[in-house]
């Protein structure tokens, strides 16, 4: 068994929002994350799959200790996020990063591409040197598969594939242990899609890195994640290695999502019994009772309405939370 | 490549062109295929190739005068409909041909509540009294799933979810009964369990009222779950075309085998890399001679600088390429 690099501990993240009624002040309570605990093992990839407003986001922000949970920790390499005092932050900060998943709008458009290699290298006083400096971007370039030549140009002149590229280099230029990477490849082509994740998994281990993989498309996850985590309004349903959560999905949510998705090959879809779920996704302001996947649950029955689940050990490699498995 | 039934619409060699900044390119280029009565046809391609020119180009909505259908003929039953004016252009849409787009949002109007919106072609078109259409209108959201339809009537696109809004699309777009439905990538913003549910219900309510359905996407899923025929676009022009398993099985065209190879399977290995098409997406500005995908192709030589022309591999199964035989 791997060491646990980041520990997350019940954490909570419960933003207020003013409401935008033009009649009352109200403030509504979100309920961004609702109690999430998981750990993330040395040079692994999680893979955290979820639908859109699950949390995801906000689980790799508090990760990265950019939003304080309202609730619960995170500890990276034993030492707990919130307690920690500025030089021993500054330290942490320079083994975490994050790439986002639009390459459009995290590229600063008026920066040259060195520049925007060099920014973080700079922030951390790593490489006071010009010349070293240049050199240290070029190769980072190459190891991302870019010509080296084109440091001095611009985001715009470049392809979404070739601008995700750009900002993985950023995220590799200061030595990180620990990458977030937030939906990465959601917005590239499919063929372009395929060069990126090779390129990442190339990546990891060349510089033992440890990664969170967060993606709505459970076929992406799964090629890239040694262990998956499904989310739901907040809540993990399941964790599992790769393997046995496609082969062997406990949690009726995961079971639909991998139905969900539409493998491509028109034979084996013609034979394929698919559960499509009823119902909408309910609000995080106003989660149901009890399971808060129960409303489009095709098992649920009246105690999932009453009680809360916990995730639950069924196997060495699997955690589920649901009341009818047990 | 149906002997049986004459096409409901047959495209040919449609040419739409852009001006753009940087000079004029052809987002569609020498388009032509077929459309079968109650068929489910897919068009597959990653962005820019000219899936959407395509859709907009039969409906009409090219936007001018920048954009503009240099050539070709659009045959709805036999009939041009390039020739048409506006205002008999204005029968077909909706009517005969609806278009259901990627993003409800734009394409509903915010400030109508749902009843307007959902009425309106129906009297448009059908000349149904306002009771009646309203009636009709109910109907259709119990027929596209949605609960209780009174009270989503009153309501405005904002108070609904975007799996609601695709829902509405799809009753307006079926309120006239067409012939024929383009859902250009109906799904694409939704959650993949809400994707399910919609295109669920559109399949069902195609099948019943024997509605052509032309579904437009990049997921090779999708495509290979629903769509009959596959049409494969890059750069502007249709690669190949086929029925879906034939093409599935056995493609014809080095960019169809690449896309093929590069989709994650679920139960791939991690430790797998997966097979990437090399290279970037083609710029239309700047396009080689000859074969558009020869930058990314490993199956090159002389031929493809001269532009191969889609020509049958066998009896429903068509490639733009000269060496397809090489194909492993
Ligand atoms: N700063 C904020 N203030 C208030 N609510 C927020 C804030 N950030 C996120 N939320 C809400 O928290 C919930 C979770 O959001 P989050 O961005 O983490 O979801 P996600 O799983 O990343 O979704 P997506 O797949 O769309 O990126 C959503 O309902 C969102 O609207
Ligand atoms: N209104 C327009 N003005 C100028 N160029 C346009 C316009 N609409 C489309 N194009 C260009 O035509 C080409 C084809 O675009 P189209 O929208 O058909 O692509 P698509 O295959 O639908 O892609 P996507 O998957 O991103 O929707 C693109 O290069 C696009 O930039
Ligand atoms: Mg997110
Ligand atoms: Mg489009």
């Amino acid at each position: 068994m791997s060491k646990s690099l980041i520990q997350i501990n019940n954490v909570k993240m419960h933003y207020k929002s003013s409401g935008l009624s033009l009649f009352r002040k109200s403030q509504q309570t979100v309920k961004a994350l609702d109690g999430v605990t998981l750990s993330i093992n040395e040079k692994e990839t999680l893979g955290l799959v979820g639908e859109s407003g699950s949390g995801k986001t906000t689980l790799g922000r508090c990760v990265l200790n950019l939003i304080k949970p309202t609730e619960g920790y995170v500890s990276f390499n034993g030492l707990i996020l919130n307690e920690l005092n500025s030089k021993q932050m500054r330290s942490i900060r320079k083994q975490i990063q994050i790439v986002f998943q639009d390459p459009y709008a995290s590229l600063n458009p008026r920066m040259t591409c060195g520049d925007i290699i060099a920014e973080p290298i700079i922030i951390h006083g790593l490489i006071p040197n010009k010349t070293e400096r240049e050199h240290k971007i070029k190769s980072l370039l190459e190891t991302v598969g870019l010509n080296p030549n084109i440091i001095n140009r611009y985001p715009n002149e470049f392809s979404g594939g070739q601008r995700q590229r750009i900002a993985i280099a950023r995220a590799l230029a200061i030595n990180p242990k620990f990458i977030v990477l937030d939906e990465p490849i959601s917005s590239l082509d499919v063929s372009i899609q395929a060069q990126i994740i090779n390129l990442l998994k190339k990546l990891q281990r060349q510089f033992n890195l440890t990664y969170l993989f967060i993606a709505h498309d459970l076929s992406v996850v799964s090629n890239i994640s040694n262990r998956v985590a499904v989310m739901y309004l907040g809540h993990i349903v399941e964790i599992a290695d790769t393997a046995d959560l496609y082969k062997n999905p406990k949690h009726p949510y995961t079971k639909a999502l991998i139905s969900a998705i539409p493998i491509p090959d028109p034979t084996l879809e013609s034979q394929r019994k698919r559960l499509i779920l009823k119902g909408e996704v309910p609000s995080p302001i106003n989660p149901p009772s009890g399971c808060v996947f129960r409303t489009r649950c095709p098992i649920a029955d009246e105690k999932c309405s009453t009680t809360n689940p916990t995730l639950k050990k069924i196997s060495e490699t699997q955690h589920v939370s649901c009341l009818k498995i047990s | 490549m149906n002997e049986l039934k004459s096409p409901l619409l047959k495209i040919e060699n449609l040419q739409t062109q852009f001006k753009t900044s940087e000079g004029i390119i052809k987002a569609a280029n020498n388009v032509s295929f077929e459309i079968y009565p109650g068929e489910v046809i897919g068009i597959v391609g990653e962005s820019g190739c000219g899936k959407s020119v395509t859709a907009l180009s039969i409906m009409q909505l090219i936007p001018k005068p920048h954009g503009e259908i240099k050539d070709g003929q659009i045959l709805y039953k036999n009939k041009d409909i390039l020739n048409l004016n506006e205002k008999e252009m204005q029968k077909i849409r909706g009517n005969e041909i609806s278009i259901i787009f990627q993003e409800p949002m734009t394409s509903l109007n915010p400030v109508l509540t749902i009843e307007k919106q959902l009425t309106e072609q129906m009297l448009l078109h059908l000349g149904l009294k306002y009771k009646d259409a309203r009636l009709k209108a109910i109907e259709l959201l119990e027929l596209v799933g949605m609960p209780d339809p009174k009270s989503i009537l009153k309501k405005y696109p904002h108070n609904l979810s975007g799996g609601m809004r695709q829902r509405i699309m799809i009753a307006i777009a079926i309120s006239c009964n067409p012939k024929l439905i383009i859902a250009d990538e109906p799904t694409t913003s939704l959650d993949v369990t809400i994707q399910a549910q919609i295109l669920e219900t559109l399949k069902s309510i195609c099948e019943t009222s024997d509605t052509a359905l032309v579904l437009i996407t990049h997921n090779l899923g999708i495509i290979a779950r629903y769509a009959k025929r596959v049409i494969v676009m890059y750069a502007g022009k249709i690669v190949e075309e086929g029925n879906a398993v034939d093409l599935y099985n056995s493609p014809k065209h080095p960019y169809t085998l690449g896309l093929l190879r590069s989709v994650p399977k679920l139960n791939s290995s991690p430790d797998a890399n997966l097979e990437a098409i090399p290279g970037n997406p083609p710029d239309l500005n700047n396009l080689p001679n000859g074969c558009s995908f020869q930058p990314r192709c490993y199956l090159i030589n002389e031929k493809c600088n001269v532009e191969p022309t889609i020509t049958p591999v066998s009896d429903q199964h068509r490639t733009a390429c000269w060496n397809y035989t090489e194909l492993n």
